[in-house]
């Protein structure tokens, strides 16, 4: 087996708490459509939970063998047939890239609508992040750190500064409108549980306590999240549910002093963070295709993969799907399908097998 | 595709490894032998060959001019073998009485081939020959002239030693044992350099040393293959070790013994060149860009001040032209009302975009910086002058720059010089965050910052990360990163250079 390269799993969990938090940083109403987002509240605990109940296949897989990845398994137990499989996993990475980017275009022409080329700054957006790709996980993992003491600081300023435009009377009754609400939150945050998929490749390279850092990630991002929606709603009320991107919102109302405009900070976060996530998404892309391909097409597809994404900008009017309720539950059976049964079918495989070779 | 392969072969292919020369071992005949010697040197102007006859038998004293100490010659060599009775029988006999009990020089090496003849004469030494034996005795009697220990004036401090390294290796060895009073430090001579056969010495601490990071310098070192190697810049592609492109340099460089003492206490390896007061240090990490000698021997808390100040000005240097083209052009919103105000002002008499002004600006700074370095010292003030006259007082009234971006330019020049070992990359990165600034806003700044991140991160100095101990993040080595703990803590456990996190070196 190839030399892995070695981060530890504090780093591979502020590598993943950063993924995750760029998509919370743009909920909004984009996202979440006529769903009311104060009973969001009650759907991250649950979802909390139930990312946690997707996990267990991964992590009981990893536990397995804790050298190999799921792309290794598949090789080894079902070998060709298993080749194949990892082009799902491919797909989805790649997936998961085309909707960051498609989130990162909508958010640049709707809350920024900068009197500069969108299309140009995606482009050098995936250039750059092609690159963070191409140098690998130890560099991307070595960044995310310093990026989340950024990301830490920042969102320690942001709860300063709006804590004291809370309104209590913002906050209505949970559940006001029925439980349709928590549902569509569920999905919604189960959906875009993009990082799971993404443990089950890259647990093996990280060294550590991984069950600690899977608790405190998860619960992390989920009390995060929910902290985002008690300050959001606190600060702005209904008026939140009519902002594509209420944090980014939230964010311009924010005094600190005589620090306004902290929606500077939440940008420079924020592409900081997009940034690591499609480095990150593409350098998995690229991990499937070295299994099936070898490095020097790794190398090679990595660059594909980053243009043809990066030609999208010029279309993004076609790419209102991606952010669309069909692809909600597109991605959720897509995450069930790579994070569940591919791995629940490994592990009653490998444990066959096992068993077979004490007898 | 004639051009292609050219290029290739240019280019990409690795040279082919010299053929090492056949040596030649010396006749027992002086006659062949001097012979030998004026061929090869052909006929150059400062082999000096001197021909004494000693018990009857012809003996020859081959020096280079300008390279022996005359007088210490005349008193250890000449003077003693050609009034002293020299006993023996045969030749050979003779050669050895001389050697043995003649010639009073301190250092003397008994060589046998002209490879070695021709290495020790041009480091200085005298080559004493005789008829009728077949090597030859190498004395040392360097007499070249070289400048006097004095205080870098690239490395100032306000407290500590003023000694700085100088050219002669052995100088610098010498000051770096006498700071170092342990068994543990060791010397490794080798030679690079086909043609020049330059000394060049490894020097580490053998109880602290990693022994993996010490054969990957050892391997780096015997890679050389240049013609001429004059200074230590030449080495450091070679120990930079990966092709991986950085705009960071793995591979530290100081004039300071007792900076090279205090790394090499860490585990570190000293890479001193003959003919350069510069020695190399590895692996070296970003943070250490940012720790000077002056801090260790300042109050803490004023260390950690001025640290935290090199680090603000490191990214004053490089963000802020960009990030005034940026948000001046794009985003002036973000800037208080009356500065905004100056800018616009500013902007609106001047005849260039904000980006085209600060560029331009920072092109004409970069010129002045490059004369002011290469031009004779008497004409350093005219530059001096035209550069504040011209550049400052004219361009500004006669409205072709405005004052807000000349501000901008002159703090990032005076930034840029508190990190003075981090100015490559800083000159570099400014330029780009301007015209990534001025073309994508601060949007664009922060992607490209992001990369420069990255680069910075995928750096490996001899399998240490290069941000270590940030990221990997080692809470012990952080007690001189973002603060300078005082010596009763830094005492307490010393840190390795291996023993950092995400190391890929096996712990010793």
């Amino acid at each position: 087996m190839e030399k892995r390269p070695a981060i530890s799993v504090s780093q591979l969990f502020c590598l993943l708490f950063i993924s995750r938090m760029v998509v919370s940083m743009t909920y909004g109403n984009i996202l979440i459509g006529s769903s009311d987002i104060w009973d969001h509240l009650i759907s991250a605990p649950i979802s909390a939970i139930l990312a946690w109940i997707i996990l267990i296949p991964i992590y009981y897989l990893f536990v397995l063998d804790k050298k190999m990845n799921v792309l290794d398994n598949l090789q080894e137990l079902f070998g060709k047939i298993g080749l194949g499989l990892i082009i799902f996993y491919i797909l989805y990475f790649l997936l998961v890239s085309f909707h960051t980017v498609s989130v990162f275009e909508k958010f640049i022409f709707n809350a920024i609508n900068p009197p500069i080329s969108v299309p140009f700054l995606t482009i050098l957006l995936l250039f750059s992040s092609c690159y963070g790709a191409y140098k690998g996980i130890e560099a991307i993992s070595r960044a995310s750190g310093f990026i989340f003491v950024f990301m830490v600081f920042a969102m320690i300023f942001f709860l300063i500064s709006l804590i004291s435009s809370i309104e209590p009377v913002n906050y209505k009754p949970l559940m006001f409108g029925g439980t349709e609400s928590v549902f569509e939150g569920i999905k919604l945050l189960i959906s875009q549980s993009s990082c799971i998929p993404a443990m089950g490749v890259l647990l093996p390279m990280a060294k550590g306590n991984h069950k600690k850092g899977i608790i405190i990630w998860n619960s992390g991002v989920y009390l995060v999240f929910a902290a985002l929606i008690m300050l959001v709603v606190g600060t702005m009320g209904d008026f939140a549910q009519t902002q594509l991107f209420p944090v980014y919102t939230a964010a311009g109302i924010g005094k600190f002093g005589s620090f306004k405009h902290l929606d500077s900070l939440y940008l420079g976060i924020w592409i900081s963070g997009i940034f690591i996530k499609l480095s990150l998404f593409l350098m998995l892309t690229g991990e499937g295709i070295k299994k099936i391909w070898g490095e020097q097409v790794r190398k090679k597809s990595i660059l594909i993969f980053g243009f043809l994404i990066s030609l999208t900008s010029f279309f993004s009017d076609k790419l209102e799907l991606l952010s669309s309720p069909f692809m909600t539950n597109f991605l959720i059976w897509f995450l069930m399908i790579i994070s569940v049964v591919i791995p629940l079918v490994l592990i009653l495989v490998k444990l066959k097998k096992r068993r077979r070779s004490v007898i | 595709m004639s051009f292609i392969s050219y290029f290739k072969r240019v280019y990409l292919d690795k040279p082919k490894k010299a053929t090492v020369p056949d040596v030649r071992f010396f006749s027992e005949s002086l006659t062949e032998n001097v012979e030998f010697f004026k061929r090869e040197f052909g006929g150059s102007a400062d082999l000096s060959i001197r021909y004494i006859r000693i018990a009857d038998i012809d003996s020859a004293l081959i020096t280079i001019g300008g390279m022996v100490d005359k007088e210490t010659l005349t008193h250890s060599v000449v003077t003693p073998v050609t009034q002293s009775e020299i006993l023996g029988n045969t030749k050979k006999e003779k050669y050895e009485f001389v050697r043995d009990n003649i010639i009073s020089a301190s250092d003397q090496v008994q060589v046998s081939n002209f490879q070695d003849a021709f290495n020790m004469i041009m480091s200085g030494f005298a080559i004493f020959a005789m008829d009728g034996c077949d090597c030859m005795l190498a004395i040392g009697v360097q007499g070249f002239p070289f400048r006097s220990v004095a205080e870098p004036s690239t490395e100032v401090i306000q407290r500590g030693s003023r000694e700085g390294f100088v050219e002669p290796l052995m100088i610098n060895m010498t000051l770096i044992r006498r700071r170092l009073k342990s068994t543990k430090l060791k010397f490794e001579m080798s030679c690079v350099g086909k043609v020049s056969k330059t000394s060049v010495c490894i020097c580490y601490m053998r109880d602290k040393v990693s022994e993996d990071i010490l054969n990957k310098v050892r391997k780096c070192i015997s890679s050389v293959d240049l013609e001429t190697v004059v200074e230590s810049g030449y080495l450091m592609p070679y120990l930079e070790g990966d092709n991986d492109f950085s705009l960071f340099s793995g591979v530290g460089m100081t004039e300071r013994p007792d900076t090279v003492c205090g790394k090499i206490s860490e585990g570190r390896i000293a890479i001193i060149l003959d003919g350069t007061p510069n020695v190399l240090v590895v692996p070296y990490l970003f943070t250490e860009y940012f720790q000077h000698i002056d801090d260790y021997s300042r109050h803490p808390y004023f260390a950690t001040f001025t640290r935290w100040l090199k680090y603000m000005a490191f990214f004053l240097s490089i963000l802020l032209p960009g990030l005034y083209v940026a948000i001046s052009t794009f985003s002036p919103e973000i800037l208080p009302g009356p500065i905004f105000m100056k800018i616009a002002l500013a902007v609106g008499r001047t005849p260039f975009s904000l980006m085209t002004e600060t560029i331009m600006i920072h092109l004409i700074y970069e010129i002045m910086r490059e004369a002011g370095l290469r031009i004779p010292r008497p004409l350093g003030h005219a530059v001096s002058i035209v550069g504040a006259l011209v550049i400052g007082e004219t361009a500004v009234s006669s409205g072709l720059i405005g004052a807000p971006t000349l501000m901008v330019v002159a703090l990032t020049a005076i930034s840029s010089y508190v990190i003075p070992n981090l100015y490559e990359p800083i000159s570099i990165l400014k330029f780009v965050f301007v015209i990534v600034g001025g073309i994508f806003g601060i949007w664009g700044i922060m992607i490209v910052f992001t990369s420069v991140l990255i680069n910075l991160c995928a750096k490996n100095s001899y399998g240490v990360p290069f941000t270590s101990p940030i990221s990997p993040f080692n809470i012990l080595a952080m007690r001189d990163v973002l603060v300078r703990l005082s010596w009763n803590f830094l005492s307490r456990k010393s840190i390795k250079i291996q023993d950092l996190p995400g190391s890929e070196i096996e712990k010793q």
